[in-house]
């Protein structure tokens, strides 16, 4: 009985979970916009849109635009991040608590509001219109760092304590123990991390003013002809944008259940 | 073996970031929209075989992210150095605020006389005795697009301007059709922008010529407002809530006989014949007070934050009286009703289009349309008086939920609503 | 637990964060902190005007209660049903199955959409007149119309769908990674002791993950607290990215703030309610704490 009902909840949920893309690629597949009554699938199924997407509009600029921001960006976040977590989860100093939960505060500020103050900053700066003012507000962000340090509290402390007492100083047993055991989880975050530059949108629409710098989000917002936004090059473009992420997620989405083992604790 | 790969991401970065400093000649940017995606390689191209040395920088953006950019960037210092917007008060804030520079002296240079503009619309670029943007593709409202194939298959014979608008309402009345279940399926007619198409030539005003007050209660405009109301109220005139609901496109709601006529621009008419309707325009009815129709266009300025201004100047001048331009524009859009060159030569065109009724004062015409070109009212400007009440009036009175813009001024919109509501 | 560490060290390796988060994070809200006492539309010079944003907002303008109303009920949908879908997958999920890895993956894939493509879809699938839910409503079943976004009651359960879908593969995750790091012999001295699954999930496992379930709580509530992707493109009219919004039917007040902001022109009286919501939120989490928090912690 349990099993049945489990294998219902499993089902229902990947259908309520598929069905959304299902519908992206019927609506890429369609020729006119609006689709006003339910089609299965589309026969002929009409392939100008994603024509028109490769071949018109620059599509494999987006794609290279995106990964090197999203790449750059993400590995910046966990540098900085693991660096902070090893402080605040495998070492023991004054404040270390007061000045981690001051810093996860700011998980709960007005996030888009605060996006006028970062775009004066960062173009004032000196960086707008270019990769850098793109991603480096996104390195710093207290979601990694918490991540992490749940992680390391996992980390038996004898060994580091034992290697400390063999005269280790704290970089070395950074490199040497803590990072070759934390790649699972890295390894989640970074895709996590990934994920998120490679689709966000609010952010480049500011800062990004050439069409050479666009990133997919904002290159695939702005399709449209002359009658209004066209549903089906849209959806077209969000089914090719996704295609990078896909293939990178496919091989990759075990370790982020694997890399996130863990209970979170306070 | 981590530490090579994340040198050698941070390497391609900085390639990659740093080559975006590397420019070759001078560059004029341009800030335009998307829906002229076509056009853009075609007037770089040709823009680039007029003038070798300059290199045309075209940053296309939606219509509808335009107004937001424009402001953030305006207010960090990065504005591009040709902006177009529409002329009127969305222009007068822009200047007013400081960000385009007159362009008098950067014209006797170039050697391009303003007096080559039809008058009423360099009239409208022109503040304070100097001329801030040149003046592009006017737009009149107040026009009846009405879908000649429906009316050749009912046998109806086509509206005329020498209608009277109660004959208008009969005729749209003929046109709606609703399905057994007592649902709309076609209505008579549709009018997004009841202010600019229907007050005005009704011969109601928003606020008075020296815009001190606000006429919102005044007989004409109350006239013009029953009239659209009864409209809405008999299933006859489709609600701006319907258009929402349906997708909020007028082409494509037009194309697929949602409504038979549409009182709107005369700009609209690309977007209809692309969205293939077989359609025509007339102007709406007269009345006793001659009127005619508020009308607006678009400007191009060049804003003071650029580097390039001779150039971008340049790039104006010639945008707004080359012939490869108007070859261009006209190639794109087909038949568009108004030729988007306001040269002296088509002023014929445009009277004839409007049959004779522009008026002579278009400052006092286009305050009729609150909304400003496209609806994206920038900067406050001198739309201050308007801009606190407008929306909320605007809506309450169309039957929408008014939300925003009732900041600071609930407490003086609600009085005005009260009177408006106690009549 | 830990190194002890003397001295300057440990902030050098924080270093990097906390610069950045102080530049990006607290002195951008600070900018907003002072900008709140002001009237400016960012072009023109700012005009100090002291409280009067905070009293407009709290005493004058009735949009702050409604504002608050809609945040409520979006919480009130979204969290749950969050919750529910979690727990649900990370147990139906978490022992071995058949198609394991394959089901794993699928409900994943929501993630990699971008919010704002996904906002569009489902836009169109509740249209009034187009969408597929009212033909599966209205014509296949006969109910009523219904328009759904044309009011609170309607729309918010919507935009809190949209955003459960794409964090079901976050919450699985989360809770998986909690339920597999159970011991098993816990479990497994009770099954035999007699229980049955749904008495071990109840007394054994979902105790044991309380902290976890508590901090999800705590993150879907920040996080339904500042939806603001998702509303703003359900919010939009004449499919256009940003366009007048005249709907009120979600005013949650992250939408609420950037309509004052860009719509009405008034990035003070926005820059007061964003920090009001700040406030808020901060008591709301606290509150939270006490009465939950306080058990989990002793676990």
């Amino acid at each position: 009985m349990k099993n049945t009902l489990r294998y219902f909840a499993l089902i229902l949920f990947s259908i309520a979970s598929l069905f959304p893309f299902y519908w992206m690629m019927i609506t890429a597949l369609t020729k006119a916009e609006w689709i006003t009554s339910p089609v299965i699938f589309p026969i002929p199924p009409y392939l100008n849109s994603f024509k028109k997407i490769l071949l018109y509009y620059p599509y494999f600029r987006w794609v290279l635009n995106t990964f090197i921001i999203a790449t750059i960006g993400t590995l910046g976040n966990l540098f900085f991040a693991s660096f902070a977590a090893f402080s605040f989860g495998c070492l023991r100093w004054r404040f270390r608590d007061l000045i981690f939960y001051l810093l996860l505060l700011t998980m709960m500020l007005p996030a888009f509001l605060m996006v006028i103050p970062r775009f004066f900053l960062v173009v004032n700066i000196g960086w707008m219109d270019t990769y850098w003012g793109v991603f480096i507000p996104g390195w710093f962000s207290i979601f990694s760092v918490f991540l992490l340090r749940q992680y390391y509290f996992t980390i038996p402390h004898e060994i580091l304590n034992s290697a400390r007492i063999d005269g280790a100083n704290l970089w070395q047993i950074y490199w040497r123990i803590i990072i070759p055991n934390s790649k699972m989880v890295l390894m989640a975050l970074f895709v996590i991390n990934f994920l998120g530059k490679w689709n966000e949108f609010f952010w480049p629409l500011l800062i990004i003013k050439s069409q050479k710098m666009e990133t997919l989000a904002v290159g695939v917002a702005g399709l449209g002809g002359t009658i209004g936004i066209e549903y089906n090059e849209i959806m077209a473009g969000a089914i090719l944008s996704m295609i990078p992420i896909l293939i990178m997620f496919i091989f990759l989405s075990k370790y982020i259940s694997k890399g996130l083992n863990m209970r979170i604790t306070f | 073996m981590f530490k090579k790969l994340l040198v050698g991401l941070i390497m391609i970065g900085l390639i990659f970031g740093l080559s975006g400093i590397v420019i070759a000649k001078t560059k004029v940017t341009f800030l335009w929209g998307t829906e002229m995606q076509e056009v853009h390689s075609a007037l770089e191209s040709a823009f680039e075989a007029a003038y070798p040395d300059i290199d045309l920088e075209i940053i296309a953006k939606p219509p509808a992210q335009r107004s937001e950019l424009l402001r953030n960037w305006a207010a960090a210092g990065q504005l591009p150095d040709v902006v177009s917007l529409g002329a009127g008060t969305v222009l007068q804030g822009y200047v007013d605020g400081g960000f385009a520079i007159p362009l008098d002296g950067l014209l006797d240079e170039l050697e391009v006389d303003p007096s080559i503009f039809i008058d009423w619309s360099i009239e409208a670029t022109t503040f304070n005795d100097k001329i801030y943007a040149l003046p592009w593709s006017a737009n009149f409202r107040g026009f009846v697009n009405y879908n000649k194939t429906i009316f050749d298959k009912e046998g109806i014979p086509y509206p005329t301007s020498d209608m009277t608008w109660n004959e208008l309402a009969t005729l749209a009345k003929k046109l709606t059709i609703k399905n057994d279940k007592g649902e709309i399926i076609r209505y008579g007619i549709f009018a997004k922008h009841p202010y600019g198409d229907i007050v005005w030539t009704f011969g109601g005003r928003v606020i008075n010529e020296d815009r001190t007050e606000i006429l919102f209660g005044h007989e004409p405009y109350l006239k013009a407002i029953q009239w659209y109301r009864d409209l809405v109220d008999q299933g006859i005139l489709m609600s701006r809530q319907v258009f929402a609901d349906y997708g909020g496109s007028k082409p494509k709601l037009f194309a697929e006989e949602k409504f038979v006529m549409i009182i709107t621009d005369v700009g609209y008419g690309g977007n209809f014949s692309k969205a293939g309707i077989d359609f025509d325009i007339v102007p709406v009815p007269r009345t006793e007070k001659d009127c005619g129709f508020p009308y607006g266009f678009g400007s191009y300025s060049v804003s003071s934050q650029s580097k390039n201004p001779k150039e971008a100047a340049q790039f104006v001048a010639w945008w707004t009286t080359s012939n490869e331009a108007m070859e261009i524009w006209q190639r794109y859009l087909g038949d568009n009703s108004t030729p988007p060159i306001l040269i002296a030569e088509q002023k014929d065109i445009f009277a004839k289009i409007a049959e004779g009724r522009i008026p002579k004062n278009w400052i006092a015409s286009y305050e009729a349309a609150p909304y400003g070109i496209n609806g994206n009212p920038i900067l406050e400007g001198n739309t201050e008086i308007m801009g606190k009440c407008r929306d909320a009036v605007v809506a309450v009175v169309m039957g929408d939920k008014p939300v925003s813009y009732l900041i600071e001024a609930e407490a003086e919109c609600q009085e005005m609503l009260d009177k408006f509501n106690a009549k | 637990m830990g190194i002890e560490v003397k001295g300057i060290k440990p902030f050098l390796f924080i270093l990097p964060i906390l610069i950045g988060i102080v530049i990006f994070g607290y002195g951008c809200f600070a900018y907003v902190v002072k900008l709140s006492f002001f009237k400016t539309n960012l072009l023109k010079p700012p005009e100090f005007v002291g409280l009067k944003n905070y009293i407009f907002l709290l005493f004058e303008s009735k949009y702050f209660l409604i504002s608050l109303k809609h945040t409520l009920y979006y919480v009130l949908w979204s969290v749950p049903l969050n919750l529910f879908i979690g727990l649900s997958l990370g147990f139906a999920m978490h022992s071995k199955i058949k198609y394991g890895s394959f089901l794993r993956f699928t409900y994943l894939l929501p993630w990699i959409s971008s919010s704002v493509i996904i906002a569009l879809i489902f836009k169109y699938a509740f249209n009034t007149h187009w969408g597929i839910v009212n033909w599966i409503f209205t014509d296949l079943l006969g109910f009523g119309r219904i328009r759904w976004f044309s009011e609170m009651k309607t729309a918010v359960p919507v935009a809190a769908i949209m955003g459960a879908w794409q964090g079901m593969g976050f919450a699985m995750i989360i809770f998986l990674g909690a339920i597999n790091a159970i011991p098993k012999n816990l479990t497994e001295s009770a099954s035999l002791e007699g229980a049955n699954t749904l008495q071990i999930i109840r007394y054994v496992m979902i105790p044991l993950i309380k902290p976890t379930i508590f901090f999800y709580l705590v993150i879907c509530f920040i996080s339904a607290f500042q939806v603001f992707d998702s509303v703003f493109i359900l919010m939009q009219q004449e499919l256009g990215i940003c366009s007048v919004g005249l709907q009120g039917s979600i005013l949650t007040s992250a939408y609420f703030t950037y309509v004052l902001a860009f719509e009405g022109q008034q990035f003070g009286v926005a820059a007061a309610m964003a920090l009001l919501m700040f406030l808020i939120m901060i008591i709301a989490i606290l509150i939270q704490r006490y009465f939950i928090g306080r058990k989990v912690t002793q676990l």
